[in-house]
C-alpha cells in the first residue's frame, strides 16, 4: 500500500450550514469563488460532477460518493488541468457543522501522493477557494485574488 | 482517574497491544489490513478488539467511502506515562515491554508543525496592525491582549481579559509589514505548560488586490495534546481575523 498524504482545512464562516451547502453545490456561486468555474451535477450519490471553465471545458471532475445535505459531501477528485494527467483519483470530503452562531466547514483531501505537484498545488488552491468562499458568504462580494485592471 | 480505567483494560490484552504496535508502525490501516496481523482471529474478533481500543480513546477512526481507517491516539498513553510511569517508575521504563516501543516512539517522534494560509481582502499594513494591537487582537484572538516593544529580542505577552498570562515568548525576527517570527510558550493549562517552546512565523504578501497571510507553527511537542489542539485554535483565530478585517464585526463562533 503506497503511503498517501491528507490535507485538512478548517474554516469558520458566519453563515448557516444551508448557505454553505448552497455555496458548495450551486454553479452560480462557485463561479464567484472557485477560480471562476461553475460546478455542475445533480448531486445524487453515484452521479458525476464537473467544475466547468467559462469555455465549457472541465477543470476538474469526479463522482459524488456521499450526499447528506447540509452536513456532509464526499466526492472523488480528478484534476483535468495540464500537468495533472498522471495524478491518481483522490477523495474530497466536506463536513459542515454549527459552531455557536456560525458554522465550521472542514475539508479533507485524501489519497494524495507525497511529493506530487498536485499535492503541493492543491494546498494553496484550497486556501484560496476557502478564503474566497468565506468572503463571498460574509460580505456578498468576491475576494480580489487577481489584480484589478 | 476513573476515566483511565478503559485505557488500562484495553492495554491488558496482548492482541490489542499488538494492534496498537501495528498502528504505530503505520497509521490509517483498515480493518482488513489490521486483521492480517491477527491471523488466528476472525474478522469479528478483530473488530471487537478495535472497538475496545476505540472506546478507550486509544484509536480514532475515520470513514472514507466504504472503508474505515484507524489512527493511533497517543494522548491516553502519554497520560498513563506522565501520571504513573514517570512519577513512580522512571528507572524501570527502559525494561517495560509492550508499551516500550510505543512510548519511545511518542517521545522520539519528530516535532509537529501546522501551516495555515488565508487570503484577506485588506492591505498588508492593516493585517500587520491586527497582529500587534491589543484593541484588535482582543476581537479575534480568544479575547487576548498583546503587549511587546516589537523589536528583536524583546519579549511579548498575551493575557486574558482578567489579566491572566496565556501565551508569551520572544520576538525573533520582525520586518513590518512582511514577517514576524516569535517563540510561543503556552500557559493556558497543565498540558500546555509542560510543552517545550515552539515557534510561530507570520508572513504577509500581496496576492492580486488581496493579501495572503501564512502562519507556520513549528516545533510542537508531539507528546502534548496541545500539538493537535492548536490546529483548531488557529483555524478559529484566523477565521475570526478574516471576518473582523473584511466586515468590521467579530465572529461569534463557539470553539469546536
Amino acid at each position: 500500500m503506497a503511503e498517501t498524504v491528507t490535507h485538512l482545512f478548517e474554516i469558520y464562516i458566519n453563515a448557516t450550514p444551508e448557505k454553505i451547502w448552497q455555496a458548495l453545490t450551486d454553479g452560480a456561486m462557485t463561479q464567484q469563488y472557485y477560480f471562476g468555474t461553475s460546478v455542475k451535477s445533480d448531486w445524487k450519490a453515484g452521479s458525476p460532477y464537473q467544475y466547468l471553465m467559462p469555455d465549457g471545458s472541465s477543470m476538474l471532475d469526479g463522482e459524488v460518493v456521499e450526499v447528506d445535505p447540509p452536513k456532509r459531501l464526499v466526492t472523488t477528485f480528478k484534476a483535468q488541468w495540464p500537468g495533472a494527467e498522471n495524478e491518481p483519483v483522490t477523495t474530497v470530503i466536506y463536513e459542515i457543522e454549527p459552531a455557536g452562531e456560525v458554522s465550521k466547514l472542514r475539508l479533507i483531501h485524501e489519497g494524495l501522493l507525497p511529493d506530487s505537484p498536485l499535492t503541493a498545488g492543491v494546498r494553496d488552491g484550497w486556501s484560496q477557494i476557502l478564503s474566497a468562499m468565506k468572503t463571498l458568504l460574509e460580505t456578498g462580494k468576491p475576494l480580489p485574488l487577481q489584480p484589478s485592471m | 482517574m476513573e476515566e483511565m480505567e478503559p485505557v488500562f483494560k484495553a492495554l491488558a490484552d496482548p492482541n490489542r497491544r499488538l494492534l496498537l504496535d501495528k498502528l504505530h508502525e503505520q497509521d490509517g490501516q483498515t480493518l482488513l489490513e489490521l486483521q492480517r496481523h491477527l491471523p488466528e482471529m476472525t474478522r469479528f474478533g478483530a473488530m471487537k478488539h478495535l472497538k475496545v481500543l476505540e472506546e478507550a480513546g486509544l484509536v480514532i477512526t475515520r470513514r472514507s467511502g466504504r472503508e474505515k481507517h484507524h489512527f493511533l491516539n497517543r494522548v491516553p498513553i502519554q497520560l498513563v506515562y506522565d501520571r504513573w510511569v514517570v512519577k513512580y517508575a522512571r528507572p524501570w521504563t527502559r525494561s517495560l515491554t509492550g508499551l516500550k516501543g510505543f512510548l519511545e516512539g511518542a517521545a522520539m517522534a519528530e516535532t509537529v508543525s501546522h501551516l495555515f494560509e488565508v487570503y484577506f481582502r485588506t492591505s498588508p499594513e492593516k493585517l500587520w496592525q491586527a497582529l500587534k494591537e491589543s484593541s484588535i487582537t482582543q476581537q479575534y484572538f480568544h479575547g487576548l491582549s498583546i503587549d511587546s516593544e516589537w523589536k528583536p529580542g524583546a519579549g511579548y505577552r498575551m493575557a486574558s481579559p482578567t489579566g491572566e498570562l496565556m501565551i508569551d515568548g520572544e520576538i525573533l525576527e520582525i520586518d513590518p509589514p512582511r514577517r514576524l517570527k516569535m517563540t510561543f510558550r503556552a500557559h493556558w493549562d497543565e498540558d500546555a505548560k509542560l510543552a517545550a517552546p515552539s515557534t510561530i512565523t507570520y508572513t504577509i504578501e500581496p496576492a492580486g488586490d488581496a493579501c495572503k497571510l501564512t502562519l507556520l507553527h513549528e516545533g510542537l511537542d508531539p507528546a502534548r495534546t496541545m500539538a493537535q489542539s492548536v490546529r483548531s485554535g488557529w483555524s478559529l483565530i484566523l477565521s475570526s481575523l478574516k471576518t473582523l478585517l473584511e466586515t468590521g464585526e467579530p465572529l461569534n463562533a463557539s470553539e469546536m
